[in-house]
C-alpha cells in the first residue's frame, strides 16, 4: 500500500512540473516574443492593417489618472446626494402641511422632545444648535433615542465609521465652544 | 492629436491655460458622460461636479 501511494505520488509530482513547465514556456513566449518583434520594428506597435502607431504613455497614465478622478468624483457626488437633507423654501411648502391639526401636534411633540434635551448649561444649548445639522441628527439619535451606531448608520444610509466620526467631531466642536472638556 | 502635441496641450492645461484645458476635456467628454449618467439618465450636476473636480485636481497630476 505504502509502495503504491508512494508510485501515486511520485506520477502525480512528474505530470504537475509537466504541467508547470509548459505553463512557463507559455508565460515566456507571451513575454518575450512580442518585446522581440518592437525591438525589431524600431519599437512601434504594428496594427493587423500595416498601419505603425506610436505607443503614447503620457496619454495611457493620463486616461487612467482621468478614469480615477471621474470614478471619484461620481463616487463623491453620489454619497453627498444620499447624506443631503431635503429641504424646500418656505414659500414652495404646501399649505394644507402648514395649517394642518397633525403638523401643528408633530411641531408640539418635537418642541417637548427637544425641550427633554435637558441641557444643564445655556451655553451648552447654544453649542447644540450651532452645530450642523447631521452632527445635531447623530447626537440626537444617539444620545436621546438611545441609538446604536450601527441603527443610525441603517437610518442614515452611511457608514458606521461616519457615525463615530460626526459624533466625535461634534463633541469636539460642543467642548470648543464650552471652552474646555469640564462640561461633557 | 499626435503625442507630441497631447503632450504640448496638457502641460499649458496643468500650467493653467483655459484654451487647453478645454481641449482635453473635450477629448475626454465621452469618459465624463459615460460617468455622468444616474439611473439611467443625465445628471447635469454630476457632470458640473466631475468639471470641478477635475480643475481642481489637474495640477496634482505630474508629466
Amino acid at each position: 500500500m505504502r509502495l503504491l501511494r508512494g508510485n501515486r505520488v511520485e506520477k502525480q509530482d512528474r505530470t504537475s512540473t509537466i504541467f508547470e513547465s509548459r505553463h512557463t514556456i507559455k508565460v515566456c513566449l507571451g513575454f518575450f516574443v512580442p518585446r522581440a518583434l518592437m525591438v525589431c520594428f524600431g519599437g512601434k506597435e504594428h496594427t493587423m492593417y500595416g498601419k505603425s502607431t506610436e505607443r503614447d504613455e503620457l496619454r495611457g497614465k493620463f486616461t487612467k489618472w482621468m478614469e480615477v478622478t471621474v470614478y471619484r468624483a461620481r463616487l463623491n457626488y453620489l454619497k453627498a446626494q444620499r447624506r443631503r437633507i431635503d429641504t424646500i423654501p418656505l414659500e414652495d411648502a404646501p399649505i394644507e402641511k402648514l395649517c394642518s391639526q397633525e403638523g401643528e401636534e408633530q411641531w408640539i411633540q418635537k418642541m417637548r422632545r427637544a425641550d427633554s434635551l435637558d441641557f444643564e448649561e445655556e451655553a451648552l444649548a447654544a453649542a447644540f444648535s450651532q452645530l450642523p445639522a447631521m452632527k445635531k441628527e447623530v447626537l440626537t439619535m444617539l444620545f436621546l433615542l438611545d441609538m446604536t451606531p450601527q441603527e443610525i448608520a441603517g437610518e442614515l444610509s452611511c457608514t458606521v465609521q461616519y457615525v463615530y466620526k460626526q459624533r466625535s467631531l461634534a463633541l469636539k466642536k460642543l467642548r470648543e465652544a464650552l471652552k474646555g472638556g469640564d462640561a461633557l | 492629436m499626435t503625442a507630441d502635441t497631447f503632450r504640448k496641450t496638457l502641460t499649458k492645461a496643468i500650467r493653467g491655460s483655459n484654451e487647453a484645458l478645454a481641449d482635453i476635456i473635450e477629448m475626454y467628454m465621452p469618459l465624463i458622460n459615460r460617468y455622468s449618467y444616474v439611473d439611467g439618465e443625465l445628471d447635469e450636476d454630476l457632470r458640473q461636479y466631475i468639471f470641478l473636480h477635475i480643475f481642481k485636481n489637474l495640477s496634482k497630476f505630474s508629466l
